[in-house]
């Protein structure tokens, strides 16, 4: 797990796989009250919101870090079942007084490689001392 | 939960997107963070969050987020999936005990390429009308289907 102080802009994380099972998708979907299933696709936020769970496992932040800003597009629906690859890449690390602002930008594909989300993330996080 | 088709010329600048409340509490933070693995103590450790400058618990960025995504689905239905754009700040923190509105307006249409597109104004806000966050959605949807077929309506979603 690499250090919060160790990231330098440029640093690309290790390509994260994961599987968007019909368990994880209901929890997901319990989780947030969504009442909007479209067929067999997936609310697109699941999609974001597991590739950061993936990359906060790789990274040690100060707890307490929070989020300041998102974007996201969407590129196409994404099927429960689906196998989701994320390339993950830190744009952007500065520190004003105590608060360090961190962006991570994402880009995620599925089986068939095609791409069905991107995302910039920008993360406040208190000094870590 | 239904479809209905609504015509393209009854949808206008300035329409209200479907508006819903969610009343926060630390069991369904707890549910989220549970969901998707993140247990910042910032969410789910109510003695740490305490001594932070919010002074308890917040809800994840990305739960309230999550509402957005929803109610955009329910305007848009699978344009919104396959073509949606968010681009959002994070004014202050949403509570553990908030209750959240979450609602938007088609900001512009316009005709590009065959496509209709959507530029909403979206935002959250608090029981006390303190917006949490706010920003801009963006969809289109095409004006023909995959034969070439001239469509006037599309489908929207009835809870």
């Amino acid at each position: 797990m690499i250090k919060y102080d160790e990231l330098e802009v440029g640093y690309k994380f290790s390509p994260i796989s994961y599987e968007l099972t019909s368990s994880i998708i209901s929890k997901y979907e319990e989780a947030i009250e969504a009442h909007s299933s479209i067929g067999n696709s997936i609310p697109p936020l699941a999609v974001a919101a597991y590739a950061m769970k993936a990359i906060s496992q790789s990274i040690q932040l100060p707890p307490g870090s929070v989020h300041v800003s998102q974007e996201l597009e969407f590129f196409k629906p994404v099927a429960v079942g689906s196998h989701i690859n994320c390339q993950a890449q830190i744009t952007q690390k500065t520190k004003r007084a105590k608060l360090n602002m961190m962006v991570i930008e994402i880009n995620t594909f599925d089986q068939n490689k095609e791409k069905v989300l991107s995302g910039k993330a920008t993360l406040i996080l208190t000094d870590s001392g | 939960m239904t479809f209905s088709d609504i015509k393209f010329s009854d949808i206008h600048a300035g329409d209200a997107l479907p508006e819903t409340v969610k009343q926060l509490s630390q069991e369904k933070i707890n549910l989220y963070a549970e969901a998707v693995g993140d247990f910042n103590p910032i969410h789910v450790d109510e003695s740490f969050a305490a001594q932070t400058a919010f002074g308890g618990t917040i809800a994840h960025g990305m739960l309230i987020l999550a509402y957005i995504s929803e109610m955009m689905t329910l305007a848009f239905g699978e344009s919104w999936l396959s073509t949606g754009k968010l681009a959002i700040r994070f004014k202050r923190p949403a509570r553990s005990r908030d209750a959240v509105t979450i609602s938007g307006k088609i900001n512009s249409i316009t005709i590009e390429s065959n496509n209709l597109n959507f530029s909403c104004d979206v935002g959250c806000s608090n029981q006390n009308q303190e917006i949490i966050v706010d920003g801009k959605a963006m969809v289109r949807i095409p004006l023909t289907n995959s034969k070439g077929e001239h469509l006037e309506r599309c489908h929207r979603i009835k809870k």
